[in-house]
């Protein structure tokens, strides 16, 4: 983007009062990331146009891959009591104050991730998109391919996963995955979230589908779809406009709590405020530091 | 009767975002690269994930990595002859002659990688910014009757997170843990063994289902079963760092084998994958949005 090109690249460090990062600590917290949670790793760019000169060639962002996701946000059960707004002012519970930030699952984690997922309305929002526009004819019919294309196999040693013996649902489960990239936003100089979802037919979901993975106090003001900096691709992105601000704050709260936050563990508390965002996104936050 | 985890193809849209933007040579091959996850935990399916960076051909030693090929046609007939029965079980030979030959030859010993190949072939219709693809992974039907039997992995006294750290350190894929001596040896002195109760054959495993095995050990068994002919079991660690099993495998030699005859193979997706990327990867749909 033009202001991210003409924005010089931040030198001084200085991420305890305001909240930002260099380049250079953002590579150092992202390779303690890898080095504590081995789902998450380096990734190049696409192609070298697009390789972004502050960072190492073979440490362009981060990328987590096939995270799973089994429910949708509005099907988790939503206690008010878990929620605390993290935001230092006077003004609490005022909805309409941009610069608070809800951790909705702040008290129990893992009574909300324990709780059995209902299947059933998962199903009614999934397909509906893929046939409006393109009324042009199928280049390949997907099932002759299957019936010209079927060997004879007889292979007794293939695992076949059975539908789940309890439940309502016949389905074997089939569930969204995600891909979740942690890019250096070098305008608003911290780290920034993209995600890529897929259905469980491992097709990309639309932009709205995403969506009902966003806890609903974020889905709104806070993520917009975008050019990728490192991919040559579009996709949805929690907006970095007010990261900074919101990490000096679980800095200082982490502070005041008597332990003082080394910048190598800058990504595992930006985690732990991504995790509000998409609270049924399972990736990897064995790690995340409790505030 | 022991069953055995596929894989399931997961294309990324970076990977079809970069099929769009290189110019391969129709009806050849193009060499492709995966990274393996042992710490995968989606469904019940092992993910064979490729992204933009499967055609990055240097090997970064540091990953669990399965390489193969991509065959890709730029028109529906010539997809559609490659994907016939006929056509689809003449591909399959090959590469699991290739595979047959390592374990004959021992050079798997010398480079287990070579147990492990994967084939997709694909039609990208250019136009329509839609994409089919078919995968193969062989996998060779033997030994016969392989039954299974779970250990747990204190059984064989052994420390899982020492197995782990020394796949991580020297990314081998399979490796061998002496019962006698308690330790860690390379596949090669598989070799040297006269007693498979005396070792443990540990094999990073990217299967995410319990006490099942994922397809990468099928060809180590067929390899073991064929170095040692008078084996009829042995004792193999599926290593995953969600936590290891410890399985024992037994099993039958066909009556009719020799080195000439190469055993029957299977290893091709049930159903091909169809995806539509035009929201993501059309250059006008994407003006659209940007506005």
């Amino acid at each position: 983007s033009i202001g991210e090109s003409l924005t010089p690249v931040l030198k001084e460090s200085k991420f305890r009062e305001t909240g930002v990062l260099t380049p250079e600590e953002y590579v150092a917290a992202g390779d303690h990331l890898v080095h504590h949670c081995p789902t998450w790793k380096w990734a190049p760019a696409s192609d070298k146009s697009r390789i972004r000169d502050f960072l190492p060639v073979d440490k362009q962002f981060l990328i987590t891959r096939n995270v799973p996701c089994h429910k949708r946000c509005k099907q988790m059960e939503y206690d008010e009591k878990l929620e605390k707004i993290i935001n230092d002012e006077e003004g609490e519970y005022s909805t309409g104050d941009e610069t608070g930030w809800v951790d909705t699952h702040h008290y129990d984690k893992e009574k909300t991730e324990k709780s059995e997922s209902t299947t059933t309305v998962s199903q009614a929002s999934a397909p509906a998109a893929e046939e409006d526009s393109d009324s042009d004819e199928e280049a390949i019919d997907l099932d002759e391919l299957v019936e010209s294309g079927a060997l004879d196999e007889d292979d007794p040693n293939r695992f076949v996963a059975q539908a789940k013996p309890e439940g309502n649902t016949a389905e074997v489960e089939k569930i969204r995955t995600y891909d979740l990239h942690i890019c250096y936003d070098k305008f608003y100089q911290v780290p920034r979230l993209f995600l890529m979802g897929y259905d469980e037919n491992r097709r990309p979901l639309t932009v709205e589908q995403t969506y009902e993975d966003f806890s609903a106090d974020h889905s709104n003001k806070t993520i917009t779809v975008e050019a990728h900096p490192s991919v040559d691709l579009t996709m949805p992105t929690v907006h970095p406009c007010k990261h900074a601000e919101m990490m000096k704050r679980l800095i200082t709260q982490y502070a005041e709590s008597g332990k003082e936050l080394g910048v190598h563990e800058y990504l595992f508390l930006f985690l732990k405020f991504v995790q509000a965002v998409i609270p049924t996104i399972e990736y990897d936050f064995t790690r995340a530091i409790k505030l | 009767m022991a069953t055995f985890v596929p894989f399931i193809t997961r294309l990324d849209t970076a990977f079809w975002s970069t099929v769009n933007k290189k110019s391969f040579t129709i009806g050849s091959l193009t060499n492709l690269r995966s990274q393996l996850q042992h710490n995968d935990t989606v469904g019940s399916e092992c993910s064979l994930s490729l992204n933009h960076e499967s055609f990055n051909s240097i090997e970064n030693s540091k990953d669990l990595t399965i390489s193969g090929s991509l065959l890709l046609f730029n028109t529906a007939e010539g997809f559609k002859a490659a994907a016939t029965a006929e056509n689809k079980q003449k591909l399959l030979e090959a590469e699991a002659l290739k595979i047959w030959n390592a374990i004959t030859s021992h050079s798997w010993l010398q480079n287990p990688k070579l147990l492990s190949t994967f084939s997709i072939i694909s039609f990208a219709d250019l136009k329509k910014f839609k994409y089919y693809s078919l995968t193969c992974v062989p996998a060779f039907v033997y030994p016969k009757d392989i039954e299974q039997e779970i250990n747990t992995v204190s059984n064989y006294n052994l420390d899982d997170a020492s197995l782990l750290s020394y796949h991580k350190k020297t990314s081998s894929p399979v490796f061998l843990f002496s019962k006698k001596s308690s330790t860690i040896l390379e596949i090669f002195d598989l070799k040297n063994q006269s007693s498979p109760d005396d070792v443990v054959i540990v094999i990073a495993d990217p299967s995410p289902v319990p006490n099942t095995a994922g397809w990468v050990v099928r060809n180590v068994l067929a390899a073991v079963a064929h170095l040692h002919p008078s084996w009829r079991h042995c004792h193999v660690i599926s290593l995953r760092s969600s936590g290891s099993v410890g399985i024992k495998f037994k099993w039958a030699l066909p009556d009719e084998q020799n080195e000439l005859t190469v055993p029957k193979a299977v290893g091709w997706d049930k159903t091909p994958y169809s995806v539509n990327l035009r929201d993501e990867l059309d250059p006008v749909k994407l003006m659209d949005k940007s506005v």
